[in-house]
């Protein structure tokens, strides 16, 4: 009769390990660790790396292999508190002018305190240069507007493109300082490409599923006024 | 195999009369019936690994699930996007850990996916939201680090704590 978890061999502890950060998104680091920190027989699982690349890929669906001697795990701790919400987990994906200058949101990366928008905007110079990107703004709003006021937008205070060619594309992200609060639930997350005349994207609502479904609660504060 | 039925045997002597399409759920025992020519009506099948008691709660399992469309192929990385245990399921495995665990060996030598990822799964709720040494009274697991090695796994795990 096998009496004790330990007298599984090791292909089904394996498994179950799967398991414990499989399944609906919540702690799947911790409980893995807790896991494995148990004896030395399961903390040889946290040393095997297709851990951490399955906890790293639910960060970072792109699966972009990190610089060479980063490991999985190495990976994993440097993204933990990272979200990203990729394109057809977006209402809209598009500011645009007219239809000779777009903007495609691609992603939308979520950080403590930092949201990152990775843009592509095209313009065919028929109406000039394209505006700069860097005036783009975001704010979160009630479900109904599709607009925002002065006082609710905010710039970004970083950037980075790999192309940035004023008479035909930008390509790169703009990060903005936003810090998650209980009083952003069921706001929405929008968009606006440049200073004038673009159309408002609307990125995501903040309501339970979405946060849910990306497992935002680890970078939503409780109120602002604690921090 | 007598018409629809065929023999299994346990390892302590017991013979159960099982539908073929049920215990053809085992991969082990379809793979013992179409690739070893295992149908003669008198053949009875021999499971060395698994016992009476553990059998029949196999083929309980089975004759459950027996409509259930095949698993997915396995897929590490997939997001397998499990839907909570069934009912069904969950007051089936209502068992002492022992024989949860002797289920799970029976589902990994018969090679029956879906019984083998509803054990583990199964396990593995025991496990999520509790700490070590919870984990350790759960499962009786012996606490074989030294101080100094428990301090170290501590500290490595720094990164991921509350903060």
């Amino acid at each position: 009769m096998t009496h004790c978890i330990l007298d599984l061999p090791n292909e089904i502890l394996s498994m179950i390990a799967f398991h414990v950060i499989d399944g609906t998104w919540k702690n799947d680091v911790r409980d893995f660790v807790s896991f494995t920190s148990t004896c030395r027989r399961l903390h040889t699982l946290s040393h095997d790396e297709r851990y951490w690349h399955k906890m790293a890929l639910r960060r970072d669906p792109n699966n972009e292999r990190p610089i060479d001697h980063l490991t999985w795990l190495d990976y994993c701790k440097k993204i933990y508190l990272m979200r990203t919400i990729l394109r057809n987990d977006m209402k809209d994906t598009v500011s645009q002018y007219n239809e000779d200058y777009v903007c495609t949101i691609q992603k939308v990366l979520l950080f403590p305190g930092k949201i990152r928008i990775y843009i592509d905007e095209r313009g065919d110079n028929s109406l000039g240069s394209i505006q700069e990107p860097t005036t783009s703004t975001v704010a979160l709003v009630d479900p109904d507007m599709c607009y925002y006021n002065e006082n609710e937008r905010l710039l970004p205070d970083g950037s980075e493109f790999s192309i940035a060619d004023t008479r035909s594309q930008y390509l790169g992200f703009l990060d903005y300082s936003v810090t998650l609060t209980a009083e952003h639930m069921d706001k929405t997350f929008i968009f606006r490409y440049g200073h004038y005349g673009y159309s408002v994207a609307r990125l995501f609502e903040l309501d339970k599923t979405f946060i849910d479904r990306h497992n935002l609660s680890p970078l939503i504060k409780p109120n602002i006024n604690n921090e | 195999m007598a018409g629809n039925k065929i023999k299994l045997q346990s390892n302590d002597g017991d013979t159960f009369d099982v539908d073929v399409e049920i215990a053809k759920q085992s991969a082990t025992i379809k793979t013992m019936l179409e690739d070893l020519g295992m149908s003669e009506e008198d053949d009875v099948i021999p499971l060395p690994n698994v016992n009476s008691a553990i059998l029949k709660k196999v083929i309980q399992w089975a004759t459950h699930h027996k409509d259930d469309p095949p698993p997915p192929e396995d897929d590490e990385n997939r997001e397998k996007n499990l839907s909570d245990i069934s009912s069904w399921d969950q007051d089936f495995l209502k068992v002492d850990q022992g024989t949860l665990f002797e289920l799970i060996l029976a589902a990994n030598y018969l090679d029956i996916k879906g019984l083998l990822d509803v054990t583990c799964k199964t396990v593995a709720n025991m496990i999520k939201g509790r700490t070590p040494e919870e984990i350790r009274r759960q499962f009786n697991i012996k606490n074989d680090f030294t101080p100094q090695e428990e301090e170290q796994i501590k500290k490595e795990n720094e990164w991921c704590e509350e903060k």
